[in-house]
C-alpha cells in the first residue's frame, strides 16, 4: 500500500462525514459564536479523536478526559483557526499536546507498577468499558493486540495508522530520529503480525 | 547487503519511505526472494486489517460524549441554528432558484352525501380529476368573523409543540411561497368517509363511488360549515380575519407555511366536477370546496395529508414563478423598517421612562399601550420577518442576503416569543433551502 493511496483513504474518511466546504462553514459559523455549529464539529470528529487518543493510552477514562479537554481547548482557541487549513489535524494536535502532559504528570505520580496496573500498562489487554465502542470479537482482538504493544511502538503505530501521519511527522512529534520511526513501526508491526495472524 | 538488511527494510518499503535508491534495491531484492514476498504480502494484509478493523462502531456513547462535551463547554440545551450559507456561484444559485418548487395541496371538502352524488354523477362524465392548480386563480375566502371561532396566538403553539405560521398576504391571497414539494389535487372528505380516501395516492380517482365501502351508508356529518369542519381538523385554524393555518410543524422541524383560499371551483376546471360557485362559504353551505396550499417539504406534505385526511388523486411537481418579486418584499421591508425603528425608539424610550419614574407612585407610571397598537407592531415584525425572508431567499445581493440573515438571526435570538420562534423558522427554511 503506497503513501498516496494513503492519503486518499484518510480524506476519504473525512469526506465521508462531512465536506470541506461545510466543515469550513461550521468553523465560520462556531468563530461566530453559534455553539451548535460547534457542537456539530465534536460530532464529527470525535470518534476519530477518540480512536486516536486511546491508541496512545489505553486507557478509557484516560481517553475520554483528553477528548473532552482538547474540544474544550479548541473551542476556546476556534476563533485563532486558520480557515485555509482543515479542522482535525489542529484538534488532533491539541489533544496529542494534552496526552503526552497528562502522561508525563502522571508518570511523576506513579510509579512504572503502579502505571501498569492503572491501564497505561502496554501488556494488558484488557479493554474494559471500550469494548462498548467495538464490533466484534475480531475487532476486540485487534484492540487487545494494539494495546499489548510497548508503548513506545504503540505511539508509532498509532501516529502511522490511525492518523496517516508521515515518518517525517512521525519523528518530528517524537522528537525521535526517523531512522527510530522506522524500526519502532517494523517492530510494532512484526508484534501485531504474530498476535494476529489468525485474523490475516 | 545480506538478507537481513533488506528485511529489516520491507516496513519501510511498504510505507515507499525509502530514499529512491533503497526503494530500487529492495525491489531488486524483493524480485528474487520468496520470503520477503511473502512478509509484503503478510504487510499488505495487516494493512487491510486495520482498514475493517480500526474504525470505532456507531453507539449512542458518542452522543452522550458530545452532549457531555457541550455541557462542560456551558452550550444551551437548546441549540442556535445554523445557517449554511448558500453558495454564490450565479449558475448554481439559478438552478436552485429553479428546483424551488410549490407544494399546493388543493382539496375539496365534500359536504353531504348528496353532494358526493351529484360529483359523483359529474365525475363519470370525466372521471380524471387532475387539473392543474392555478393558485392566484383562487380568491379569498373572507367568512363572517362571527362564523369563525378565533384562536389566541398563545394557543397556537403550546409548549414548543408547535410553530405557527401567520405571515399569510392579506391583500393577495392564494399565493404559494417557494419551497420544495408538489403540487397535488386531492380529495378530502368529511370525517367518516375518508377511510378509502385516505390510502389513495397518486392515481386518479375513477369513482367517488369506488372509495366508499359497498353498502356503508356514509357517516352523519359532524360538521355544515367549512369552518366547522376546518375547526375540527387537526393543526388547521383561522384567526380573526379568517385566514386559514395549518400547523404541521414540531418542535425543530419545519412548518407548513400555508395560504388558505376559498371558492372559484368553477374557474378550476375540476375535471368537469362543476363544483357552483363557493365564493361566499356561509352562503352555500351545501357546496363547500377549499383550496388550500401547503408548503414545505415532501415529509410536511405527507404528514399533513394523514393528519388531515386528506386523499391524493393527482400528483404532479411542478416549478413555479408564483412568488411574488424580490421588488415587492423590498417595498414591504422598506416601508416596515422606520416604523419597526420608531417602535423600538419608542419603546426604549418608554422603558427609560418607566425606570426613571420608578419610585413615583403606580398611578402616576406611564400607562401600558392599548393591546390593538401591540397587535399591529406585531402583525408589522411578523411581515417584516416575512420580507427577509423572502429577501434572503430571491436576492443574488450578497450583502442584501447578509442584512436579511443579521435580521432574522437577530430575532432569532431574541428571548422565546413566538417572533424568535418565527425567524427561527425561516432561518431553518433557509438552510433546509440551501441543503
Amino acid at each position: 500500500m503506497d503513501e498516496t493511496s494513503r492519503e486518499e483513504r484518510a480524506a476519504l474518511a473525512v469526506n465521508k462525514s462531512v465536506d470541506g466546504a461545510t466543515e469550513r462553514k461550521l468553523i465560520e459559523a462556531a468563530q461566530d459564536g453559534d455553539q451548535h455549529a460547534f457542537g456539530q464539529l465534536i460530532r464529527l470528529n470525535q470518534k476519530r479523536l477518540f480512536r486516536f487518543v486511546y491508541g496512545l493510552f489505553g486507557s478509557f477514562d484516560a481517553t475520554e478526559d483528553i477528548v473532552q479537554e482538547a474540544f474544550v481547548k479548541a473551542y476556546s482557541a476556534i476563533d485563532r483557526f486558520d480557515l485555509q487549513f482543515t479542522f482535525y489535524p489542529w484538534l488532533a494536535t491539541i489533544a496529542r499536546n494534552l496526552a503526552f502532559n497528562y502522561r508525563e504528570r502522571e508518570q511523576r505520580k506513579e510509579s512504572l507498577d503502579q502505571l501498569q496496573e492503572s491501564g497505561f500498562d502496554p501488556q494488558t489487554a484488557q479493554l474494559g468499558p471500550f469494548e462498548q465502542l467495538l464490533n466484534d470479537e475480531a475487532q476486540k482482538r485487534f484492540y487487545q493486540a494494539v494495546k499489548a504493544l510497548p508503548i513506545k511502538y504503540r505511539e508509532v503505530f498509532v501516529l502511522r495508522h490511525f492518523e496517516d501521519q508521515s515518518y517525517t511527522e512521525i519523528a518530528s512529534i517524537l522528537k525521535i530520529p526517523p531512522g527510530t520511526v522506522d524500526s519502532r513501526l517494523y517492530r510494532a508491526r512484526q508484534l501485531l503480525l504474530e498476535s494476529l495472524k489468525d485474523l490475516l | 547487503m545480506d538478507h537481513g538488511y533488506f528485511q529489516d527494510r520491507l516496513s519501510a518499503y511498504h510505507d515507499r519511505s525509502l530514499t529512491p535508491e533503497e526503494m530500487r534495491m529492495v525491489e531488486e531484492h524483493v524480485a528474487a526472494c520468496a520470503e520477503c514476498r511473502k512478509q509484503l504480502e503478510m504487510l499488505a494484509k495487516l494493512d487491510r486489517l486495520i482498514d475493517e478493523k480500526a474504525d470505532l462502531t456507531e453507539s449512542d456513547y458518542w452522543e452522550t460524549a458530545a452532549q457531555k462535551t457541550e455541557q462542560r463547554l456551558g452550550f444551551k440545551k437548546e441549540s442556535k441554528i445554523t445557517i449554511i450559507r448558500r453558495s454564490w456561484t450565479g449558475l448554481g444559485w439559478k438552478l436552485a432558484a429553479a428546483a424551488a418548487s410549490v407544494a399546493a395541496l388543493t382539496f375539496i371538502a365534500l359536504h353531504e352525501g348528496d353532494i358526493l352524488d351529484s360529483a359523483d354523477q359529474r365525475m363519470q362524465d370525466s372521471p380524471t380529476v387532475s387539473a392543474p392548480v392555478v393558485p392566484d386563480m383562487a380568491v379569498t375566502h373572507r367568512a363572517d368573523s362571527s362564523d369563525r371561532r378565533v384562536h389566541e396566538q398563545d394557543a397556537l403553539m403550546p409548549e414548543d409543540k408547535e410553530v405557527r405560521t401567520d405571515f399569510a398576504e392579506p391583500e393577495k391571497p392564494g399565493r404559494v411561497v417557494a419551497g420544495k414539494g408538489v403540487v397535488k389535487e386531492a380529495l378530502v372528505s368529511k370525517k367518516g368517509i375518508a377511510a378509502e380516501d385516505k390510502r389513495e395516492k397518486v392515481e386518479p380517482s375513477p369513482s367517488l363511488d369506488a372509495e366508499r365501502e359497498p353498502g356503508s351508508e356514509p357517516a352523519p356529518a359532524p360538521v355544515e360549515t367549512v369552518d366547522e369542519l376546518l375547526e375540527q381538523v387537526e393543526g388547521v385554524v383561522t384567526n380573526a380575519s379568517g385566514e386559514i393555518f395549518v400547523r404541521g410543524g414540531r418542535a425543530g422541524e419545519v412548518a407548513d407555511i400555508v395560504d388558505s383560499s376559498h371558492g372559484r371551483m368553477e374557474g378550476q376546471s375540476r375535471a368537469g366536477a362543476a363544483i357552483p360557485s363557493a365564493t361566499d362559504a356561509t352562503e352555500e353551505k351545501r357546496d363547500i370546496g377549499k383550496t388550500i396550499t401547503v408548503t414545505g417539504s415532501r415529509d410536511i406534505i405527507e404528514r399533513f395529508k394523514v393528519s388531515n385526511q386528506v386523499a391524493v388523486t393527482h400528483e404532479s411537481l411542478e416549478t413555479t414563478d408564483d412568488t411574488r418579486s424580490l421588488d415587492h418584499w423590498r417595498m414591504v421591508r422598506d416601508s416596515l423598517q422606520p416604523q419597526i425603528r420608531t417602535q423600538l425608539r419608542k419603546k426604549q424610550h418608554a422603558v427609560e421612562k418607566s425606570t426613571r419614574y420608578a419610585d413615583r407612585p403606580p398611578g402616576i407610571s406611564p400607562s401600558p399601550p392599548p393591546p390593538d397598537s401591540a397587535s399591529d407592531r406585531q402583525t408589522q415584525l411578523q411581515r417584516y420577518l416575512e420580507a427577509c425572508y423572502q429577501i434572503a431567499l430571491q436576492t443574488e445581493d450578497e450583502s442584501e442576503y447578509d442584512d436579511a440573515v443579521a435580521v432574522l438571526t437577530k430575532y432569532a435570538e431574541r428571548e422565546d416569543t413566538s417572533l424568535q420562534k418565527l425567524a427561527r423558522r425561516y432561518l431553518k427554511l433557509l438552510e433546509d433551502f440551501h441543503k
